[in-house]
């Protein structure tokens, strides 16, 4: 992990398929029962797959930033599998104003959720500080100041940020005035 | 849209949104200032924001509660109400939440215990489970077991669930504190069993039973058990998984110790009735030993991955081990028990021993159904009947070893394959009797171990993508594997139900205690279950067919029908590598056993080409050091060794044992296997020290971790004796060979060729001894059985037999079965192989005794041929073969025939003995001697020049000496080097007559010798007064000589 501290892209690119593989075990397990209270939570996924590869041990914030910007991607890529994987079977279309975190628009359907991941490559392009903050918050479930911790910003200013982020996000995907 | 453009619209938009909204539509005019681009920017995030609803509003679910911090909710505090309870003080604290003594006012007065949950789960979830379980939980009605009443949310949001209040403490405390016996204990735990028994008959798992969760409590002074936290689990969620074990501040809290495999698997298996009877084990466990089975500072210091891993795969220690092992702290526990350590110890072995580990297995179809069936060992044991845990002891010791191989793998199929060896126990006693086989003169050795271990490469980047990629698709592939599974479960439960009937009919008469069963039945099963196979019933989910197919395969192989076990592993071979990437663990365990059962059918070609292809995947898929590639090593090894590649075997082996050691410091993995094949290779290659001890450290290892009449013993004590008969050390041997033959005589069927091949080891052991009657029928024995089966150890056990009739002198009788080995030996090995050289020597042999030449001498070299296209020069095996060709000849007289041998004999020999070895002086003596008969003396005199040289120093005073100097005379006599041939001749003569009296009876021909080349000498030199008067003494000599014809010693 410390490899990953130093920015190392390589190192960060190295975390990926372990947290990949711990997140898709358990996540998949989650995903699989699909009942509609399904308690599939982010950020409980992210922890446990942090205690599997990190164990107990408390890490240094900037180690653990790295970690959970690969969490982060490894969320996302498992929601598009998820997605992909139900097709056109399964979901139900909800209102994307009704998807307050991760498990609910895990329910959504295969196409709202492929839409958002869509918005959130451009956004990525546009503005990628906002970007990074709906992929820590949101597939990686971090709190406002630990995103904050991880981006390197004051709390406040992580606050504003995910407002900003937030809206820009769904000014993409909503539906035309 | 420039970055400072951006930054401004961000700024903006965060501004405005915090003012109330009558004020936006002025603040934005003024700051936009006629930008319009700017103001349609900023209008289009105000909109979105208002409308985005609970889009994405609270990402973290649990946010809230994490964000407080302990404490700060201080409505939790003695005299404050909950609901209709009043709490009064705080009897414990736990990883989920707090438990108050309480005390219920409505609609009666009675103290309660009250557990408040905290760790920030949704409330209404967890009260909506609990309530699910409620009719469940109110319809248990157990002395032990404490009630649950009620549950509900408290102000602050907190879910909290109250009990029946239980004064008690914890089991195993009260029973340290007062010192109570094992019996004692045992008793107690009983009531616990029952508690539990009346739960799962409701329908209720406990899914958290642990020692907290057990108290005892006094009723007049009698200690009473009770059973508390039903139903909180699942309703919490918090079934021992991992989500229990951190809280906001990313702690590990709870304890994994009590965490049964499938607990511990993670992967959404159905938690049933028997998770609950693996914690009772660990809690059985605890109570004996005073420790769990796993130790949990170390489970907890590993970390989370091998943390459960290690619960799902590592194979605790049995409660007497771990008594003996503690040492100090063993004293104490024992102590606590009021007895003293050893006597724990025994108390423990056995039965007790069986029965906890019978509730520990990993598989859980392999423990106890029921609570009840757990107490009524239990109880049994206290009333000394025989427990039903332990009883066929082989078979569930060869179930754990049968574990740590990959067989464990396949249990995927865990309905079908659990039943196969449940059904079939015995045969894989059998299995794993021949489960470590090479086709070699040795024995066959095929286990490999396979370890589940889910780390991903830290190699290169490009490995890595390769991983990654392929965990996307394989992620992509389980969404829809996880909808065929039902329908799979249900197949194999179909599977299962024909199989059951096959047993019911086939199996009911015989007697479950007994071992051997009938093999046929047991193939007929197979054959039935494939007759399902083949039909489809298992075609939609292909890796279910794979992993039964391997299982039947094993199986039959363990019986010894490679024939029918082969067309099965490969379909499972085949089906595996379409379903998977390549260096998955299941094509691994395909390919090692597909490559098994070719070599048993001595299909060398297609098993070569697995094994190494199977090395070069797991050399381009593992990492150095992976357990995987130790086994692709072991098995490229064997596959080398059937052919007697023995120097490229070594090297493979060794790094295999290296990467072994360093897994499995322990050394009881399947080191033991790793072991026994180098010490083949090494004996092959003559390094017998390191040979012999490494098969006694294989040996004792299986010793330590296995039953005393295993099967795999005692293939170890039949290498062992091999080696130790090989080197010559009979009497050591001899009682090995007999506790093996025992131990196989008692597990496998009647007519098994490994008992044929223990018979003729015997027989040469006892043979060597000059035991021959004993011999004698041991061998016949193993003919017989070889013969009916037709099986490639018939090539030992007729050489074993012919060569015993030929130790009796019976040649004529050995002769058939020396000719009808050599032909198994052709048939069964490649061509070029040395055990085929071995058959031609023996027979060659038997027709030089019974002076059949001309039929001896094309054996024989072909023989030499043979051995010298596949050994180094000086391998004893040719060298002995040379010696025996070189010595055919010169009976025959065929001196010019045999000088050629004899060169090359030397040759070998320079190579291995020292420079100044007596031994080798006899080679040279005897070389020099055709050479004298076909009078080269020129090469002659060197050759004896040298042997006198080695002879003079090493035994001057030795007639042989004297005897050399002789025909050193002979050969410089013959290159009319009078002088000095008068000199030699001279003194060897002086030096033989002297000695005259130590010249055995054999060598008596030599005195006459030396004076006949005198006596040529004077005649060559013309002295003819010498000549006559040595003449004379020739005369006297020759009359002493006893009889003619004799060879001599040298």
């Amino acid at each position: 992990m410390s490899a990953a501290a130093s920015g190392d892209k390589s190192a960060a690119n190295e975390l990926l398929p372990l947290v990949y593989e711990q997140l898709r075990r358990a996540a998949e397990a989650d995903l699989r029962r699909e009942r509609p209270d399904h308690t599939l939570s982010a950020t409980a996924l992210v922890h446990e797959a942090y205690l599997r590869l990190v164990g107990p041990r408390e890490l240094a914030w900037t180690n653990r930033a790295h970690f959970y910007a690969a969490a982060a991607e490894a969320m996302r890529r498992i929601l598009i599998d998820h997605a992909r994987a139900r097709g056109r079977r399964g979901g139900q279309h909800v209102r994307l104003q009704d998807c307050p975190d991760f498990a609910s628009l895990a329910g959504a359907g295969a196409e709202q959720i492929l839409a958002v991941d869509e918005a959130l490559g451009r956004l990525t392009e546009q503005d990628p500080e906002a970007a990074a903050m709906v992929r820590l918050r949101f597939y990686a479930g971090l709190s406002v100041d630990e995103a904050a911790a991880a981006m390197g910003l004051s709390p406040r200013t992580a606050a504003r940020l995910w407002t900003y982020a937030r809206a820009a996000l769904y000014r993409d995907l909503r539906p035309d005035p | 849209m420039t970055d400072a453009d951006k930054l401004l619209v961000r700024r903006l938009f965060l501004q405005i949104a915090e003012l109330p909204a009558a004020a936006r539509a002025a603040a934005l005019e003024r700051a936009c200032q006629g930008n319009a681009r700017l103001r349609t920017e900023v209008e289009a995030l105000l909109r979105a924001d208002a409308e985005a609803g609970q889009f994405m509003a609270s990402p973290t679910a649990d946010g809230v509660a994490r964000r407080a911090p302990e404490g700060s909710l201080s409505s939790e505090q003695p005299g404050s109400s909950i609901g209709r309870y009043k709490l009064l003080e705080q009897i414990g604290e736990g990883g989920m939440g707090t438990i108050w003594m309480a005390e219920q006012r409505e609609p009666v007065k009675r103290r309660v215990a009250l557990k408040i949950i905290k760790l920030g789960m949704d409330t209404k979830q967890v009260i909506a489970r609990f309530e699910a379980e409620r009719q469940a939980l109110a319809m248990m009605d157990h002395p032990h077991i404490a009630k649950v009443f009620d549950a509900g949310t408290t102000d602050a949001g907190r879910p909290y669930f109250v009990m029946e209040y239980i004064k008690g403490i914890p089991i195993l405390e009260y029973c340290d504190q007062q010192k109570v016996d094992t019996k004692s204990r045992l008793q107690l735990f009983l009531a616990v069993c029952h508690a539990i028994q009346h739960a799962h008959q409701k329908g209720v798992i406990h899914r958290d039973i642990k020692p907290s969760n057990v108290l005892v409590t006094l009723h007049d002074g009698v200690p009473v058990c009770k059973v508390i936290d039903f139903g909180i689990a699942k309703a919490t969620n918090s079934e021992l998984t991992t989500k229990t074990l951190f809280t906001e501040h990313r702690q590990m809290v709870g304890t994994p110790a009590y965490m049964s495999p499938e607990q511990a698997e993670m992967s959404g298996l159905d938690i049933d009735t028997r998770s609950d009877i693996y914690s009772l084990g660990v809690l059985l466990y605890e109570l004996l030993t005073g420790t769990t089975p796993f130790d949990i500072k170390d489970l907890l210091a590993k970390g989370l991955g091998e943390m459960m891993r290690t619960i799902r795969e590592v194979e605790p220690h049995k409660p007497s081990t771990r008594i003996s092992e503690l040492g100090e702290i063993g004293t104490r526990t024992a102590m606590e028990r009021r007895v003293d350590q050893n006597k724990l110890c025994s108390l423990l072995r056995g039965d007790l021993d069986w029965i906890v580990m019978k509730c520990l297995e990993k598989d859980r179809s392999r423990r106890y159904e029921t609570a009840n069936g757990l107490a009524a060992d239990i109880r049994r044991h206290l009333d000394d009947e025989p427990v039903t845990a332990g009883a066929p002891s082989a078979s569930y010791r060869l179930h754990k070893f049968i574990r740590r191989n990959k067989v464990q793998v396949l249990a995927g199929a865990a309905v079908a394959a659990a039943l196969l060896i449940g059904v079939v126990g015995f045969a894989w006693q059998a299995k794993l009797a021949n489960e470590q086989r090479i086709v070699a003169e040795k024995a066959r050795e095929s286990e490999s171990e396979q370890r589940k271990l889910a780390d991903a490469s830290r190699n290169e980047a490009e490995t890595q993508a390769r991983i990654a990629k392929e965990r996307e698709a394989e992620a992509r592939k389980s969404a829809a594997e996880a909808i065929a599974q039902e329908a799979e479960a249900r197949k194999q439960a179909a599977i299962a139900e024909a199989i059951a009937r096959f047993q019911t009919e086939m199996l009911a008469a015989a007697d479950p205690q007994n071992l051997l069963g009938d093999t046929v039945t047991v193939v007929q099963v197979m054959a039935a279950a494939v007759t399902l196979l083949d039909a489809g019933s298992l075609a939609e989910q292909p890796l279910a067919e794979a992993r039964v197919r391997a299982t039947i395969g094993m199986t039959l192989e363990g019986l010894g029908r490679y024939d029918d076990a082969e067309p099965n592993l490969r379909k499972a071979l085949a089906i595996t590598r379409a379903v998977h990437p390549a260096g998955h663990e299941d094509i691994t365990t395909c390919v090692h056993m597909l490559a098994g059962v070719l070599l048993a059918q001595n299909n060398h070609v297609e098993a070569e080409r697995l094994s190494r292809e199977a090395l070069e995947t797991a050399r381009a898929v593992y990492p150095a050091g992976h357990p995987e590639l130790a086994s692709a090593l072991n098995l490229r090894s064997m596959q080398l060794l059937a052919l007697d590649k023995n120097a490229e075997a070594e090297p493979l082996l060794r790094e295999a044992l290296a990467i072994e050691r360093q897994v499995a410091p322990d050394g009881r993995q399947g080191t033991d296997s790793y072991l026994d094949n180098l010490a083949k290779v090494l004996w092959n290659l003559n390094q017998l020290d390191e040979a012999e001890a490494l098969f006694r450290e294989a040996l004792a290892i299986r010793r330590e971790a296995l039953p005393a009449a295993h099967p795999t013993i005692a293939m170890g004590l039949n290498n062992l004796a091999a080696l130790l008969h090989h080197r010559s050390k009979l009497t050591e041997a001899e009682p090995l060979q007999r506790e093996a033959l025992g131990i196989y005589r008692a597990c496998l069927p009647a007519g098994h060729p490994d008992i044929a091949k223990c018979l003729q080891i015997l027989a040469g052991l006892l043979q060597s001894q000059g035991r021959y009657a004993e011999a004698d029928s041991l061998a016949r024995e193993a003919v017989d059985i070889d013969r009916a089966a037709g099986h490639p150890g018939i090539a030992q056990s007729l050489t074993r037999l012919g060569t015993l009739r030929m130790t009796q002198g019976k040649f004529a009788e050995a002769e058939p079965l020396l000719h009808e080995a050599l032909a198994a030996s052709r048939a069964f090995h490649p061509a070029g192989h040395r055990d085929i050289a071995t058959a031609l020597g023996n027979l060659a042999m038997v027709l030089d005794r019974q002076d059949k030449y001309e039929e001896a001498e094309p054996v024989l070299r072909e023989s030499i041929d043979l051995l010298r296209a596949s050994v180094p020069a000086d391998h004893p095996h040719l060298v002995a073969t040379l010696r025996f060709l070189a010595h055919f000849y010169e009976r025959q007289g065929k001196v010019d025939q045999a000088v050629p041998v004899r060169r090359e004999l030397l040759g070998s020999t320079r190579a291995s003995l020292e420079k100044d070895s007596p031994e080798l002086a006899v080679h040279l003596m005897a070389f020099s001697e055709s050479l004298i008969t076909l009078q080269q003396w020129g090469e002659a005199e060197g050759v004896l020049r040298e042997c006198l040289a080695i002879r003079e120093k090493a035994e001057p005073d030795a007639w042989t000496t004297w005897n050399t100097r002789s025909w050193l005379g002979a050969a410089m006599l013959g290159q009319k080097k009078f002088a000095e041939a008068e000199a030699q001749l001279l003194a060897g003569y002086r030096g033989l007559q002297e000695r005259e009296a130590s010249i055995p009876p054999a060598g008596a021909i030599r005195i006459p010798r030396a004076i006949e080349h005198l006596v040529q000498l004077y005649e060559a030199t013309g002295n003819a007064t010498e000549a006559a008067a040595w003449r004379g003494r020739l005369e006297a000599a020759r009359a002493k000589v006893p009889a003619p014809g004799t060879t001599g010693g040298r």
